[in-house]
């Protein structure tokens, strides 16, 4: 049996969405149009405006329907005077639900990963420079996952930013609060050895 | 033989539906392979950290089709900390493998080459040469070996490598392919790489042998070197 093309266009393109099979798109399809027409048509509409409106700050690449987003456009941050480099917006999210970073973001949508092909020129870091030279920044905080990849980036991003007299520091490694040292991998455990700070006491 | 425990090297890993990695390995005794891992996303699993590039493991694999599964995979030692471009290199490394050496290939030698790179390469010890060792071994593991051989019957200043058929005084067909002096290969032949024009040359040679077998697309490592 087939079904008609408008039914079978909106399975296909359910498709599209990560983890979503043939089988999961014809049950989500069937759903909506079966039970939940008014969801449907609000998640038609969202859609729409987000792919057509949504594009990314100018100044930290985050996702936005605005010039600038949000955190850039805070009075306070924007004269900040430290930045913190992530890779993904949902890492932003991550540091600012612990409320303890109050400067500016730069995101890079990414890692440096040869084998994907994603080279520098793909991270943005020519809007970075520009950001740099404006002299406003006196401290770059590197704070990529801590993978190999991750690493690399750090690298390639700390030595572009050496150029613009500011202080660069990478967030720490360490062992997980409530955690046991007994299960930690030997790579963070040596990691949380070598950058061990000094006790106050 | 899969099922056995092995030494090896993850080159590649990147994330595939909710919680696998699908990784390429550089085992010790079935050369490269590709194979699934299953990582959970909980704090307590530290499977993850050990799917990471230059970090010496110990695996076990399982499975009859190309696609093996990851079924163990332990820590050997402490992951090799390189920098910057000691980094990138390793990075060239493992792209080379991943792009030029066939699956299932046994590549016992070039196995422990890998691993002495990576050791050289923490070393500080000259990274040109290091690259080269492993590019000429790599070679050899292709069937692409440079046959120096040919030099000796050979009396010109500048001569041509045509990849397949090796060395050749010019001719019509090699006239717009890069040429090398007579001198700089001979003395790659006898090892005696001081030189640092000597070195230019082993590294145009190489480069120019290396992107004849990726089919002219270009490596992405060598731009990190900037």
């Amino acid at each position: 049996m087939k079904f008609s093309p408008l039914v079978q266009e909106l399975i296909d393109t359910l498709k599209c969405l990560p983890g979503v099979g043939a089988k999961s798109a014809q049950r989500m399809a069937f759903h909506l149009l079966e039970r939940n027409r008014m969801g449907g048509e609000k998640l038609a509409t969202a859609l729409g405006k987000a792919m057509v409106n949504i594009g990314h700050c100018q100044q930290c690449r985050n996702f936005t329907e605005d010039e600038l987003c949000q955190i850039c456009q805070s009075p306070k941050r924007k004269v900040s005077e430290s930045m913190c480099i992530v890779e993904s917006p949902a890492d932003v999210i991550a540091i600012e639900q612990t409320g303890e970073f109050q400067g500016r973001y730069f995101i890079l949508m990414g890692h440096l990963s040869p084998i994907d092909g994603i080279g520098p020129d793909d991270l943005g870091l020519d809007i970075l420079a520009k950001q740099l030279e404006t002299g406003q920044f006196k401290e770059v905080i590197l704070a990529t996952n801590p993978t190999v990849e991750g690493e690399a980036t750090a690298h390639y991003v700390a030595e572009l930013a050496s150029k613009y007299q500011l202080t660069i520091s990478r967030i720490a490694h360490g062992v997980p609060i409530g955690g046991e040292l007994e299960y930690v991998d030997g790579n963070t455990l040596s990691h949380a050895f070598s950058g061990r700070k000094n006790y106050q006491y | 033989m899969y099922g056995q425990d092995q030494a090896a090297f993850i080159l590649h890993s990147r994330p595939y539906r909710e919680n696998q990695h699908l990784v390429e390995l550089l085992t010790q005794q079935n050369g490269k392979v590709s194979a699934l891992a299953y990582v959970s996303h909980t704090t307590k699993s530290s499977k993850k950290s050990l799917l990471q590039p230059f970090l010496p493991v110990n695996v076990v694999l399982s499975g009859n089709s190309s696609l093996q599964k990851l079924v163990r995979v332990e820590a050997l030692g402490k992951s090799y900390s390189l920098e910057k471009e000691r980094l990138y290199s390793a990075f060239y490394l493992n792209e080379l493998l991943v792009r030029l050496l066939p699956e299932d290939q046994e590549c016992p030698l070039l196995f422990s080459l890998y691993q002495e790179s990576l050791i050289a390469l923490i070393k500080e010890e000259p990274v040109e040469l290091i690259l080269r060792a492993f590019e000429v071994q790599l070679l050899e593991e292709l069937g692409q070996g440079v046959d120096f051989s040919m030099l000796e019957a050979m009396s010109a200043e500048h001569i041509y490598y045509v990849p397949d058929s090796g060395f050749q005084l010019e001719n019509e067909t090699n006239k717009h392919m890069p040429k090398y002096a007579w001198l700089d290969m001979h003395a790659i032949a006898c090892g005696q790489l001081s030189s640092i024009t000597v070195r230019q040359s082993y590294k145009k040679l190489m480069r120019q042998i290396i992107n004849h077998l990726l089919g002219g697309k270009p490596l992405n490592s060598r731009k990190l070197f900037s």
